[in-house]
């Protein structure tokens, strides 16, 4: 019986142990991770900060890599200049977007929201953890706070250009344990308070950076001028001017007292060897190495020519329009009649050269691939760039592609380091010259415009012509251009601001083709209705696929809000957020 | 000597009491037909008083000679006889097609059968064996009611095992307790090693595990020796497979065909990089494809500007037709090897087993090798009252290849979609990629698989327990069992670069992956058992258990290695350093901490009960949640035995059964409670200072944390019926039950403005599942002939109750196309979600007064079901279009014998769920480029007059089931209920032809025992289905959120036809 009694009580003993120690036995605190601890510090809030520039090139998500690309590809080929590219069946979610087909459930729509209300999550995150940080000077938090808010104006002004009723979501609400305490209704105007973020980075940020990714208080200046010039026009495109004013006061301020010039060379703003250059306010930076990512330009991968050394996967091509837009008569552009006939693609049979002899402007071979002509230095340009001629046509888009200098560094050939120039000069001369024209002084406007297209006329920075080698990829380099170029300046003084306004404009198509833009400035001058149903007639007699598509005044300005966002959104049963009447 | 002391303190005992008690010591012998029974329980009726049969049956023990002995052995039918005075009494068992005293093993202690109160299957090992299949788990499909298995036809692949239905979003996977180790996996152990399978479904049963049996669970118990002379078996088998089905794929012409009128009927001039229009439609094939179009004697393709290098691509290939199916699948063998020893005496007892399996996969290039050793020991001291002993079982195995399921450019899609117009192999016998125009982008198919031929996947596992049993009083033992669950992998990955495909380079790579974890298990327990007066019986235990998991991995690569070849590609120090990159991280963490009980009581074996507790404390909650109690109780009446049904001679044993219980569901992942952050570039980095190399580190949201997630649990009732009947041959064994999860623990989807990490389990919603398991059988044996026949049926009606806080609606996986599926309360988990089609528009009239969806109607589309009726389709008209869930499960089992032959049939099948058919969005749209399926062409609308505008087109074929051919169209593929397929089908898994060799064959060559068969399997399967396979696995295993879209086919390997022979024997 004694040893009975042992036993048992060994046995509980044993039990008693486990109890006590089970405590300690049962606290898993996470390995492996970094805790909410670790990052409270100057350091920690620095590499939070750092997390936040990370969502501006638009990766950084899971599950996708590219529909939140900053350079807005995604979105573009819904515009005049880009077509959707590759073969019929390539990202139906694409040509769903390519062809006014805006539904809620688009994977697109919503990455692109999914990205950049992450962004504005990193950049509020910072702001709050800032606040448990002790040892940290005054001027390091000020620097902080206004770089995050700098960047947090950023997301909500892409979001704003994408959405009609977007939410905006601040430091205020922002609980990081509280998943619930962002789910804002999106029942307020935005644009105030994207302005308020520029306006107090603009106050706090240096005039120079010693780190060149970071804002300076010219960049958060020109970003609060663009969202200015964002309000210019109202939707059926009439100009309000007192915007226009402040937006011109600050774009005044840019170009007399900032430290910016043009580059000699347009290209220049499309190269990996002249990244932040004299002409860059703000450039999206990238960093290629075997482990970089997303920070390397991969959003824009897809968007490379269907042949070595890419190879993939011949998205955002070029459309007929676009390229007949750089035709110029007499050395300007052609603003009503450049689509009345269509710039072929057909090249010499033996020479496999572009027999187009009419005149262009230089920088269309800068902007688009062509048949015949050197495509950025790789190789002779040719229809077997595209994926499939007879779907998406024969042009190809070319401003993102790395020089061949800087090509495959990385694992895919498609990565590259070459900065997304998304605010430079020739920007704020042309958003001056745009506000310029509707305070009525178009003469200052055709000074504006001409600055940018003397620029253009170096004949240095033209495209050399190029002879094919025995090989696909060989070619020989001639010292004559590679067409008939032919740019000048508007020489005769501008009265009709109707006139002024189209040369303005048109000169923007030009000068900022396939980067994104388009059909966000199509939209915000309100004029993208009468633009594209233009444009769908014209280009759906190559692109069948276009045929009978509409383009609906009052809709399809802005992209549907994602079901998905609307369906995270319940707060007590109630979604917050808002579906756009217009959907 | 021991037996003989003890023999003469019987007689002294029985000298002093005789005329007391009348005890006496009473002799026998156990024996079957087969001859003597060592190791048969002898026991003095309503005592404890027992003694078990020597090697050669014999007995003795002490009784009252007033009173029953009860003879008992597993598998055999109980026989009590009245001791009446007998001093000699030799008994023959009949065996028990019922075994309602087979000792089942029902958490931490065993129970005999019919004293079940819960609801607890066996399942025949037996005939798990008659399949042949890497583990348990696939053997285990059809065979057990209310056990749904999907099977991964892959060699070494899984199976999906869902018990009763979904419990809850999250994880749904059963506890799987193997020798009292548990485990979440099933791989790698041998199912020839198993000796018997209980599965819990029921809360009642499997509350004893508390927090992880919500899902069922799933208790192994592997061979052990039995009492007598050793026994040495030898098992193999070799069998061919080949695919049951094959591809639906275009010729390279009827592929020119759909391409020339996708182009006409789009309104566009036919035209195409390679094929070659007539008037109308006629298909010219050019000679070669690269260049495209090429003709022989052209320029172009001089074979003396054949490139393949960098810098200059110019591979120049020759049309072709190739069937890729064909090419990529193959006739494989498959080969099992089982030599198994075991034997035991009454102090201890043995068994070892060795196993080899090797299997081929019915694709090239891809296997499977297994080889585990099993050792399972037991030793007696202390006069029996002490034993101590172990199981366990080393195995190793190793995956060659690469096959994905569920992957676009998996060699499998690339069979259906790869362009026939394309050859394995270019002029220079280099692979021929698709650089050609509209040749579309699939890889290689054939060299896919060819180039991963030497990828591994090594694991080892090591799985086993010792334990320690002494009884310190008369049924009261004391256990202590200690298990350990270790598995270490290794993959390598070799990376051969592929410069042919379009998209392609010239680099090659290596990476190499390395994960181990462990699992320890120590189990105490305290175990009672006593009857008093006879009838009344009491059985208890109390114990403790911890329980700690850990897993870690490691991997890293290189690139640019010197050459290709596997011993050159396989080691990373041989490639560029330059190139190197590296990774490391926890995997799993996690502890677990209980307390538990259970009570049995039964009176007479006619009234039982039973009531379990148990207590969890668990690492993955936070300390005002952390632990939680389960509770469960049940009642069970065996009405047979009552005094009213000894009339009723045809019902041999009747019990009802009443459970209910709770279990608990913690599968939330480890660190739920705490926002983590990560830094690695990808998502945290950004060169700030502007360099082109080397962006600066930053810190991402790697989790978000909820630390008031608190249990999951399952209220489960369930009412049984067990009913053998005429003369024991025939059997019905029917459970009904519902099961209420509450609290529903699931990684909700976020707000996205909360931006994005991994989302934590949040407590959201109730989920109900219904349903009732039936399984009946019905056997006889006419002189030299007997037969059995067996089924089972399995129904569960799910529905999403509510779902609240985060989400109201959860979608599934999106693939090229939105989300799936849905969950959403009222009603089942994951339904598809989509268009409803209701036709296809036979005119323009039609169309025109259809309600608008764009400009999308037309004649020869879909009719898109307006289903809020507000006048226009759009995306508010996607709604629920079909489930995933069987309205029914089955298997059906027939065994015959003859003489020396046995036949056994066996199939199952499912009945009612839909499958949502991915495959068809790239066969049967304009989507890539590459080939289509047959139904794209020919069963396509297509109007009788396609010159003439389509506002007048008239339909050629009204009945056509898939939409008109258009280049132009890009809608038609939304999810749809054209993507959605009634996926019932009914398999003959299994059909074997056995002879037993008779004893005088087997004299001759000294055997005991001896079977050769053949066998047959998957030889038909009846089923709509027009995929490869109706049988479709559940996406990803690693993925929580898996259970969210199901029934989805995104292109998995079919099963395999097999014909097999094998060979049992058993030495003398």
């Amino acid at each position: 019986m004694k040893k009975i009694t042992s036993i048992t009580l060994l046995m509980f003993s044993f039990i008693a142990v486990l109890i006590a120690c089970s405590d300690d036995f049962l606290n898993r605190q996470p390995l492996g991770q970094f805790s909410e601890q670790d990052v409270a510090s100057e350091e920690g809030v620095q590499s939070l900060l750092i997390g936040a520039y990370n969502m501006v090139p638009g990766g950084g998500l899971t599950g996708q890599t590219w529909h939140n690309d900053i350079h807005n590809w995604v979105f573009n080929i819904a515009s005049d200049d880009a077509l959707k590219g590759t073969d019929a069946g390539d990202q139906p979610e694409q040509s769903f977007i390519e062809s006014y087909d805006f539904q809620s459930f688009n994977v697109h729509i919503r990455d692109k929201w999914r990205g950049l209300y992450k962004g504005v999550m990193a950049t509020n995150n910072v702001i709050k953890t800032l606040e448990k940080v002790e040892k940290i000077s005054e001027a390091n938090k000020k620097q902080i706070i206004a770089e995050a808010r700098f960047l947090r104006g950023l997301f909500h002004f892409e979001a704003k250009k994408m959405w009609r009723m977007p939410t905006y979501v601040g430091d205020d609400v922002f609980e990081l344990n509280d998943l619930e305490s962002t789910k804002v209704p999106n029942d307020r105007d935005i644009w105030p308070l994207i302005e308020a973020d520029f306006l107090a980075a603009a106050s706090v940020l240096p005039a120079t950076q010693s780190e060149v990714g970071r804002p300076t208080s010219w960049a958060a200046k020109a970003f609060l001028a663009k969202a200015k010039m964002y309000q210019g026009w109202d939707a059926n495109g009439t100009a309000n001017t007192s915007k226009l004013a402040e937006a011109k006061t600050i774009l005044d301020d840019i170009i007399n007292n900032g430290p910016f010039s043009l580059t000699a060379k347009f290209e220049d703003n499309f190269k990996v060897s002249t990244r932040n250059n004299s002409e860059s306010i703000f450039e999206v930076q990238y960093a290629i190495s075997s482990a970089s990512g997303d920070v390397s330009n991969r959003g824009i991968g897809l968007a490379h020519p269907y042949i070595d050394p890419w190879g993939c996967c011949g998205f955002y091509q070029a459309s007929q329009n676009l390229v007949n837009a750089f035709k110029t008569e007499n050395g300007l552009p052609m603003l009503d009649t450049f689509n009345n006939s269509n710039v072929p693609s057909a090249v010499d049979p033996t020479t496999k050269l572009s027999v187009y002899n009419g005149t262009l402007d230089p920088r269309i071979d800068h902007s688009v691939g062509r048949p015949g002509i050197l495509y950025k230095g790789f190789k002779i340009y040719q229809t077997d760039f595209v994926r499939d001629l007879t779907y998406a046509g024969p042009f190809y888009s070319m401003k993102h592609v790395a020089e061949p200098e800087a090509f495959g560094q990385g694992g895919w050939g498609n990565l590259s380091a070459n900065n997304y120039r998304i605010m430079r000069l020739d920007m704020i001369y042309l958003w001056l010259a745009e506000a310029e024209v509707e305070l009525g002084n178009l003469e200052r406007a055709r000074q504006l415009v001409n600055t940018i297209r003397e620029r253009a006329t170096n004949t240095n920075d033209y495209v050399k012509k190029a002879l094919q080698g025995a090989e696909r990829n060989s070619f020989t380099v001639l010292d004559e251009p590679a067409a008939n170029y032919n740019i000048a300046l508007y020489t005769d003084s501008w009265s009709d601001p109707t006139v002024a306004r189209k040369a303005v404009r048109f000169e923007a198509r030009l000068e900022f083709a396939l980067e994104g833009h388009r059909y966000f400035d199509l939209t915000r001058w309100g004029i993208a209705s009468e633009v594209l149903t233009k444009y769908i007639a014209s280009e759906g007699q190559l692109r069948t696929y276009l045929k009978g598509r509409n383009f609906t005044k009052g809709k399809h300005e802005f992209f549907p809000i994602p079901i998905e966002a609307i369906d995270r959104s319940s707060l007590n049963g109630q979604a917050t957020l808002k579906q756009d009447p217009a959907y | 000597m021991k037996k003989l002391l003890f023999t003469k303190i019987v007689f002294v005992f029985a000298l002093l009491f005789a005329s007391l008690t009348s005890a006496q010591t009473i002799t026998g012998n156990v024996s079957d037909k087969n001859g003597p029974l060592p190791g048969a329980n002898v026991l003095v009726k309503g005592t404890t008083n027992g003694t078990q049969t020597d090697f050669d049956g014999n007995y003795f023990i002490d009784a009252g000679s007033n009173k029953t002995l009860v003879f008992s052995y597993i598998g055999y039918k109980s026989l009590s006889v009245s001791i009446n005075g007998q001093t000699v009494i030799d008994v023959s068992l009949e065996e028990d097609a019922n075994k309602l005293d087979e000792v089942i093993v029902t958490g931490y202690g065993t129970q005999v059968k019919k004293d079940l109160t819960g609801a607890v299957t066996v399942v025949d090992t037996d005939e798990l064996l008659s399949v042949p299949a890497t583990t348990f788990a696939q053997q285990l499909q059809g065979r057990a009611a209310g056990v749904s298995v999907v099977n991964d036809a892959r060699p070494g692949g899984e199976a999906t095992v869902r018990i009763r239905g979904f419990g809850t979003l999250g994880n749904n996977d059963p506890l799987y307790i193997i020798d009292g180790v548990p485990s979440q996996q099933q791989s790698n152990l041998n199912p020839n090693d198993i000796e018997s399978l209980q599965i819990l479904k029921d809360a009642s049963a499997a509350s004893i595990y508390g927090s992880r049996a919500a899902n069922g669970v799933i208790i192994i118990t592997t061979k052990k020796g039995k009492l007598g002379k050793p026994s040495i078996t030898y098992n193999t088998f070799y069998g061919t497979q080949t695919a049951a089905k094959g591809a639906e794929a275009l010729n390279a012409t009827e592929l020119g065909s759909y391409l020339y009128l996708a182009d006409l009927y789009a309104g566009k001039t036919p035209s195409h990089g390679q094929y070659t229009f007539g008037p109308t439609g006629q298909v010219t094939i050019p000679d070669y494809v690269f260049p495209s179009r090429g003709s022989e004697g052209d320029a172009g393709v001089n074979p003396d500007l054949y490139s393949l290098r960098e810098g200059n691509i110019y591979a120049i290939t020759r049309s072709a037709d190739t069937n890729w199916w064909n090419e990529v699948t193959q006739t494989a063998p498959i080969i099992s090897h089982n030599i198994a020893a075991s034997g035991a005496t009454d102090m201890a007892n043995y068994a070892f087993s060795l196993g080899y399996f090797s299997q081929e996969s019915i694709m090239k290039f891809f296997s499977y090798d297994r080889i585990s050793l099993r050792a399972n020991t037991e030793f007696k001291a202390l006069n029996k009252k002490l034993s101590i002993g172990e199981n366990f079982t080393a195995s190793f195995d190793n995956r060659k290849g690469v096959l994905d399921n569920d992957s676009e450019q998996s060699a499998l899609s690339g069979s259906y979609k790869h362009h026939p117009l394309l050859p394995i192999y270019d002029i220079a016998g280099n692979y021929a990629g698709s650089r050609g125009a509209n040749l579309g982008n699939n890889f290689n198919p054939y060299a896919t698989m060819e180039r991963n031929k030497d990828d591994r996947t090594y694991g080892l596992r090591l799985l086993g327990n010792v334990f320690a049993d002494y009884e310190i009083i008369p049924n009261l033992n004391i256990r202590t069992s200690a298990g350990i669950d270790t598995r270490v992998s290794r993959t390598r990955d070799l990376g051969r670069p592929q410069p042919e495909y379009v998209e392609g380079n010239f680099i090659n790579s290596s990476s190499a992956r390395e994960t181990y974890d462990y699992q320890w298990t120590w189990t105490n327990t305290l175990t009672y058992s006593k009857s008093l007066n006879e009838v009344h019986n009491f059985k208890a235990y109390l114990g403790t258990e911890s329980i700690q998991l850990y897993q870690e991995s490691f991997g890293a690569g290189r690139q640019r290695f010197a050459f290709e070849t596997s011993n050159i590609l396989s080691f990373l120090d041989l490639g560029d350093a330059t190139t190197a990159s590296n990774y490391g991280g926890v995997n799993r963490d996690y502890t677990l901490w209980s307390q538990f009980g259970q009570f049995n009581y039964n009176y007479d074996g006619k009234y039982l009960a039973q009531v379990t507790l148990r207590n969890d404390a668990s690492s993955r909650f936070q300390l005002a949640s952390r632990s939680a109690v389960f509770p469960a109780a049940s009642l069970g009446w065996r009405v047979s035995d009552e005094k009213f049904m000894k009339n009723v001679s045809w019902i041999d044993n009747l019990k009802v059964r009443y459970g209910w219980g709770k279990t608990g569901n913690q599968e939330i992942g480890d660190y739920n409670a705490y926002t983590t952050y990560q830094s690695n570039i990808v998502t945290g980095g950004y060169p700030i200072d502007g360099s082109a190399g080397t962006p600066t580190i930053g810190f991402a949201t790697q989790s978000f944390g909820n630390p008031k997630a608190k249990w999951e649990t399952t209220t489960s009732n369930n009412f049984g019926i067990d009913l053998v009947m005429l003369d024991n041959k025939a059997s019905v064994t029917l459970d009904v039950f519902s099961q209420v999860t509450s609290d529903m623990l699931i990684n909700v989807p976020v707000t996205y403005t909360a931006g994005q990490a991994n989302e934590p389990a949040f407590n959201v919603g109730q989920m109900t599942n219904k349903g009732f398991d039936l399984a009946l059988s019905y056997g006889d044996t006419k002189g030299d002939f007997s037969y059995d026949i067996g089924g089972n049926i399995s129904v569960y009606k799910n529905n999403v109750d509510t779902l609240e806080g985060e989400s109201t609606r959860i979608f599934g996986q999106s693939r090229r196309i939105p989300a799936l599926s849905i969950t959403e309360a009222g009603s089942p988990i994951a339904s598809f979600y989509g268009f409803q089609n209701l036709g296809i528009f036979q005119t323009q009239a039609e169309a025109d007064a259809w309600a608008p969806y764009g400009d999308y109607n037309a004649p020869g589309k879909f009719k898109v079901a307006d289903i809020n009726n507000d006048g226009v389709i759009n995306d508010d008209d996607r709604t629920i279009i079909g489930t995933p869930h069987p309205d029914f499960t089955y298997g059906i089992n027939l065994n015959m014998s003859y003489k020396d032959f046995a036949l056994n049939v066996f199939g199952n099948g499912s009945q009612g769920n839909d499958v949502f058919n991915y495959v068809r969005y790239f066969a049967d749209f304009n989507t890539f480029q590459g080939n289509r399926s047959t139904r794209a062409l020919f069963d396509a609308w297509q109007p009788t007059n396609p010159q003439s505008a389509p506002s007048t087109w008239v339909a050629a074929n009204p009945n056509a089931s898939t939409p008109i051919m258009d280049a132009n169209d890009a809608v038609s593929s939304r999810p749809s209920t054209y993507l959605i397929e009634d996926g019932s089908f009914f398999r003959i898994k299994n059909i074997q032809l056995t002879y037993n060799v008779p004893s005088a064959i087997l004299n001759m060559f000294g055997l005991a025992n001896a079977q050769v068969y053949v066998q047959g399997q998957n030889l038909v399967t009846f089923t709509k289905y027009s995929g490869l396979n109706p049988e479709v696995q559940l996406g990803n295993t690693g993925d929580s959120n898996r259970n969210l879209t199901l029934g989805y086919d995104g292109g998995g390997q079919p099963v395999a036809k097999t014909f097999n022979v094998g060979l049992n024997i058993t030495l003398k």
